[in-house]
């Protein structure tokens, strides 16, 4: 079983626009996993079914047990995050502002703190309109994106293939290169990075491929909207070679993305023409490398 | 005044809006006081490629962290298991701490009964304060590359601001795109928050989680639509069913593509520069 | 000697993991004795930052001499128990126990 994750550094460089085509393309053959949980799109286009769904929890916060309280104000003078306001005479912990490190709980006199664990989202396992199986979360508000739901719908993903004896799974990888973004490529078979021909896409391209790289993972690109600025198209196909990177596909600026988007399509059902058949052959040389 | 630019997800506009807004109100004549650009995407900060200008002040910016000190360790295995956040491993021969882990809680420091892990100053990034023109400055945090925690640094970052800027000046932050801890630091004290978003599902569905953060934080805000004219009327339609403001429509355009690919700004279209102007407005009248 | 490896299961056929920090357990194996103990890594999986710490500080605690796993350690686990003075094998690849167990012993 090998797994393949689509990243991209910055957002709207087409990464979930092409790894649903990917999805579409690779059809029973692939497990579908949407590691982009701070603002998951791929139910957009593939139309899972939400049949399977848990509560996902990580971290802590802290709750004070008003009736063993003696508001001796220990915990208040602890905290570093302001999170124990005095709210009509007793101390209270504020959610938002609690940081979970759990301070008060020790030094509280009378045990009267309970670090509890924290809800941060929901976790789903579905059917999706092509049949295939799609494993996708959602980040609650103002919870910590830390990569622990990104490693629990890869390693769900990774179960299911198993199981079923599927031998790919095609994941959406989080955006940025901080915590999300590592939990969703460590321990991969292929990274595939979609990158635009812009200055911050050339920027946020070359930070990602520098930490992809420090995970010894092997990689391959695609430069999605290639003609919108061919100097910096250049660069990157330059920077490709000097890292060793195969540039497996240049795409056309085009509003058929946006028009496939907005028909809840991917691109490859929504388009006829040269970008279907480049997609196509890019999943073709993926399959080939991985 | 305080505008924060903010998006559910990244690369739907945010950046272009934040910067192209903070140059054109700049140049207004009835604008009087500074104009600051903030951008506080701390771990991508981005509006720097558009905006170039002197650099007037540095400073590295440090947050606290366990240092121990070996040599009064008594191993009494007191600090094992008190950090919630694995950034202190008790290993029997010696105790380790890894500074990007920290969340500064001081548990471990307070609670050693020897002094062996006092707090020290450990760096986590830089801000930079340019000069862009008379009345345009630029403020640009930059987190660490391998720091995780981006929350410390726009706190300091607002703090610079309260303490080289007046109440009346005006500053447009570019926030950190999603819905997690950091996008909610960065819009923490801003009169209004700008959403902007796409007319296709994908912003739409982005754009009801921003709009969720915003109502569970209190927050006021408002809608602005880059890229009109691609994909369909239904974050109009949600925006008009929800009661929520949409202050503007910022066209579809290859020459802003193009324009955006190069790192230039896009009021050099008259179009949008007029669009950009009744934005101005609307945040004026709404704030 | 004590060997630890990151593991799916706690059997001599269960697979190698790649993941260190956030492996699914641990299997002890106890050469002297010739014992094999699983050591569930639940809390670690679930952790959120610094999985790898958490995980290092465990094999430490079950006093391990040798520590594998399937891919790589990851830099923060990596320093823990190369503190702790443990020899680490990574990438030992997708074999069974026993199979990277006869691969160490040659
Ligand atoms: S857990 Fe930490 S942040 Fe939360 S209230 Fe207690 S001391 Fe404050
Ligand atoms: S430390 Fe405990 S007893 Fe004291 S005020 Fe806080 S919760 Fe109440
Ligand atoms: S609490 Fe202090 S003295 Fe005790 S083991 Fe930790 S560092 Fe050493
Ligand atoms: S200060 Fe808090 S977060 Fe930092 S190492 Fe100590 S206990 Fe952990």
């Amino acid at each position: 079983m090998k797994e393949i994750v689509v990243i991209s550094g910055k957002g709207g460089t087409g990464k979930t626009s092409i790894t649903a085509s990917f999805a579409v393309l690779g059809g029973k053959d692939v497990v579908v996993a949407d590691c982009d949980v701070d603002a998951a799109d791929m139910h957009l286009l593939l139309k899972p079914d939400f049949a399977y769904k848990e509560k996902f929890y990580s971290g802590k916060v802290a709750e004070i047990i008003q009736d063993e309280c003696i508001k001796c104000g220990k915990c208040k003078d602890v905290c570093r995050f302001d999170a124990v306001p005095i709210i009509d005479d007793n101390y209270v912990i504020d959610e938002l502002n609690c940081e979970g490190c759990g301070y008060c709980s020790y030094v509280c006199p009378t045990d009267a703190i309970i670090m509890k664990d924290s809800l941060s989202g929901d976790f789903f396992i579905s059917k999706t309109r092509i049949g295939n199986t799609l494993v996708h979360a959602k980040l609650a508000i103002a919870a910590d994106n830390s990569g622990k739901l990104v490693t629990q719908v890869r390693t769900e993903a990774k179960k299911i293939a198993e199981e079923n004896n599927i031998p790919y799974i095609i994941a959406d990888g989080s955006p940025g290169i901080g915590c999300p973004v590592v939990a969703s490529v460590t321990g991969s078979n292929l990274v595939v990075i979609v990158t635009e021909p812009t200055v911050s896409g050339l920027h946020d391209m070359s930070r990602v491929a520098e930490l992809i790289s420090k995970f010894g993972i092997k990689s391959v690109c695609i430069i999605n909207k290639a003609d919108l600025n061919r100097n910096i198209t250049i660069g990157i196909r330059e920077f490709l070679d000097n890292k060793k990177i195969p540039l497996i596909a240049e795409l056309p600026y085009d509003l058929a993305f946006a028009d496939a988007i907005t028909a809840g399509k991917t691109i490859v059902e929504h388009n006829d023409g040269i970008i279907k058949s480049t997609i196509e052959e890019s999943w073709k040389k993926i399959l080939e490398l991985v | 005044m305080k505008i924060a630019i903010a998006s559910g997800k990244g690369g739907t506009g945010k950046t272009t809006l934040a910067v192209n807004l903070a140059s054109y109100i700049a140049g207004l004549e009835d604008v009087t006081g500074k104009v600051v650009l903030v951008d506080m995407d701390v771990e991508e900060p981005n509006s720097g490629l558009f905006i170039k200008g002197d650099l007037m002040k540095s400073e590295i910016k440090y947050r606290m962290v366990p240092e121990w000190i070996g040599d009064k360790c008594t191993f009494c295995k007191k600090c094992a298991g008190v950090c919630n956040f694995n950034a202190l491993a008790y290993i029997g021969v010696s105790v380790l701490i890894f500074p990007e882990l920290c969340h500064s809680c001081y548990a471990c420091s307070e609670l050693c009964p020897e002094d062996a892990l006092p707090m020290k100053a450990d760096r986590m990034g830089e801000l930079r304060h340019y000069s862009i023109s008379d009345n345009l400055h630029f403020v640009e945090s930059r987190l660490d590359i391998g720091i995780e925690q981006a929350v410390p640094l726009i706190k300091e970052t607002h703090d610079f601001l309260k303490s080289e800027y007046d109440e009346s000046d005006i500053k447009i932050v570019d926030s950190p795109p999603g819905t997690s801890c950091p996008v909610i630091e960065a819009v923490k004290d801003a009169d209004l928050v700008v959403l902007v978003t796409e007319p296709t599902p994908f912003g739409l569905n982005d754009l009801k989680l921003a709009v969720d953060t915003m109502k569970e934080l209190d927050k006021r805000f408002a809608v602005v639509i880059n890229r009109s004219g691609i994909g369909n009327d239904e974050v109009e339609r949600y925006c008009f069913d929800n009661g929520i403001s949409l202050i503007g429509k910022i066209p579809q355009m290859q020459l802003a593509a193009e324009l955006y690919s190069k790192g230039q700004l896009m009021i050099e279209i008259d179009e949008i520069k007029r669009e950009i102007d009744k934005i101005w407005r609307n945040i004026v009248e709404l704030k | 000697m004590k060997i630890v490896f990151a593991a799916t299961g706690g059997n001599w056929d269960s697979k190698v993991d790649s993941r260190f920090g956030r492996a699914e357990g641990f299997v002890l194996y106890d050469e002297e004795k010739d014992e094999l103990s699983w050591h569930s890594n639940a809390e670690n999986k679930a952790a959120g930052h610094g999985a790898g710490v958490q995980a290092g500080q465990k094999v430490v605690s079950l006093g391990a001499d040798v520590v594998v796993t399937g891919g790589n350690f990851g830099p923060k686990a990596a320093e823990v128990i190369q503190a702790a003075g443990i020899r680490m094998i990574p990438d030992a690849g997708e074999v069974t126990l026993k199979e990277a167990y006869t691969k160490i012993k040659k």
